[in-house]
C-alpha cells in the first residue's frame, strides 16, 4: 500500500520536511522582500543578484521533497520506488548542471 | 514603482489566491498576464510564470498535508520530469508563434476541461486493500478513513509526460490536466489528487525553469520577484478566503477567461 503523509510511519517525513521547508521558506520571504526593496532604493544590481538567488532558493523545495520520498522508500527496503525517486533526482541534477553550470 | 511592476504583483496575487481556491498553480492564467498586460515578451512571460509556478507549489506543499500520495507522485514524477527536460530541449527550436498557438490550444483544453469537469469520489469500503499504488488517509470534513486504488496507470503517465512537455514549451504547471486525469480516470479522491499534483507540479518546473534561466528568459529577475512576491501574498489571502468562497462559480469564470485567452493567441494574433 502506498503512504500519505499521514500514514504508515510517515511523520517524520512530513517534520523533516516541515523544518528543512519552513527554513527555505522564510528565506525565500526574505530574499524577496530584500531584493525588490533594494531595486525600489535604486540598487539593480544587487536586487537581481538577490533575487537570482532566491529563485534558486525556490529550486530547493522539490529536492527536499524528492530526497524526503527517497530516504523513506529507502528505510521501508523497497528498492523499485527508491529507485525511480533517484532516477527523478537525477533528472533534475541533469536539468540543473547541463543548463546553469 | 511602475506601472507594470503593480500588474505584475498582481497577477502573481490572482495565480497564488487561485492556486489556494482551487488548487491550480496559476501559470495558464499568468502567462497571458505577463504576455499581454505588462507587456514581457511571450518567452520571458512563461520563465516568470515557472517561477510563479514554484512558489505556488512551494506555499502550496507547506499548507497541503495529509494527501499526499508519495509513491504514485514519484512514479508519475519520473514521467513529467522526462517530458519536461525534452520539452526543454525545443525552447528555442521554433519561432515565438509556434509556442504561442501551443499555448492557446493549451488554454482551449483546460477551459473545456474545467466546463466539464467531474468530482469522482471514488472512495472503497474502509476494509477494502489499496493495491501498491493507492492509499489510506483520514478524511478530516467527514471524519471517516478513506481508502481508494489507483486505476489507468498509463494514463496518468501519459498525461503527466505530456504536462511536463507544456511546462517546458509554454510555462504553465500543468496541475489542471494532472488533477482531473487523476480524479475522473484514475480513481484518485479530488483532493488526494491535487496535493499530489500540487508535489508535482513545482518538480516539473525544475528542469524547465533551468532551460529558460539558461536562455537569459528571466532577464534581471524583477518581474519574477514581483510575480513570486504576488504568489506568496495571493496565497494567504486564497487560504482564508476558501472557506466561503464559491469556487464553483470561480472555475466557471476561470474557464470563460481562458476560453477568451485560448481565442486570442489562436485567433486574433
Amino acid at each position: 500500500m502506498a503512504m500519505t503523509d499521514e500514514g504508515n510511519g510517515t511523520a517524520e517525513r512530513v517534520r523533516r520536511r516541515d523544518l528543512i521547508g519552513g527554513a527555505a521558506f522564510r528565506g525565500v520571504v526574505i530574499g524577496l522582500s530584500a531584493g525588490i526593496a533594494l531595486r525600489v532604493l535604486g540598487q539593480p544590481i544587487w536586487a537581481a543578484r538577490i533575487l537570482a538567488w532566491t529563485c534558486g532558493l525556490l529550486v530547493v523545495f522539490p529536492v527536499i521533497n524528492i530526497t524526503s520520498v527517497l530516504i523513506d522508500e529507502i528505510r521501508r527496503r523497497d528498492w523499485g520506488f527508491a529507485l525511480i525517486a533517484v532516477t527523478v533526482l537525477g533528472l533534475l541534477a541533469y536539468g540543473l548542471i547541463s543548463r546553469l553550470l | 514603482m511602475h506601472a507594470a511592476d503593480i500588474y505584475a504583483l498582481a497577477a502573481g496575487g490572482l495565480a497564488g489566491c487561485l492556486g489556494a481556491l482551487v488548487g491550480i498553480g496559476g501559470g495558464v492564467l499568468l502567462v497571458p498576464i505577463l504576455n499581454s498586460i505588462v507587456g514581457l515578451p511571450f518567452t520571458e512571460a512563461t520563465a516568470v510564470s515557472l517561477v510563479g509556478v514554484l512558489a505556488t507549489s512551494s506555499t502550496a506543499g507547506l499548507a497541503h498535508r495529509g494527501l499526499l500520495n508519495a509513491r504514485l507522485a514519484i512514479l508519475l514524477l519520473f514521467f513529467s520530469v522526462s517530458g519536461s527536460t525534452l520539452g526543454a530541449g525545443m525552447l528555442t527550436r521554433f519561432p515565438e508563434s509556434t509556442y504561442k498557438l501551443v499555448f492557446g490550444a493549451t488554454a482551449a483544453l483546460i477551459a473545456g476541461i474545467m466546463f466539464v469537469r467531474l468530482n469522482k469520489r471514488n472512495v472503497l469500503p474502509v476494509d477494502s486493500e489499496p493495491g501498491v499504488l493507492g492509499a489510506r488517509f483520514h478524511d478530516h470534513d467527514t471524519g471517516g478513513d478513506v481508502v481508494y486504488r489507483v486505476t489507468r496507470v498509463p494514463v496518468a503517465a501519459a498525461v503527466s509526460f505530456g504536462a511536463g512537455m507544456l511546462t517546458s514549451l509554454v510555462g504553465i504547471g500543468g496541475g489542471i490536466l494532472i488533477v482531473p486525469t487523476l480524479n475522473s480516470l484514475c480513481g484518485v479522491p479530488l483532493r488526494a489528487a491535487a496535493a499530489t499534483s500540487v508535489l508535482m507540479i513545482g518538480v516539473t518546473a525544475v528542469p524547465s525553469l533551468a532551460a529558460h534561466w539558461s536562455h537569459g528568459f528571466l532577464g534581471d529577475f524583477h518581474f519574477a520577484g514581483m510575480t513570486a512576491v504576488g504568489v506568496l501574498m495571493g496565497f494567504q489571502v486564497g487560504l482564508r478566503l476558501s472557506p466561503r468562497a464559491p469556487v464553483h462559480w470561480l472555475k466557471l469564470i476561470m474557464a470563460a477567461i481562458l476560453a477568451i485567452v485560448a481565442a486570442k493567441y489562436l485567433i486574433w494574433r
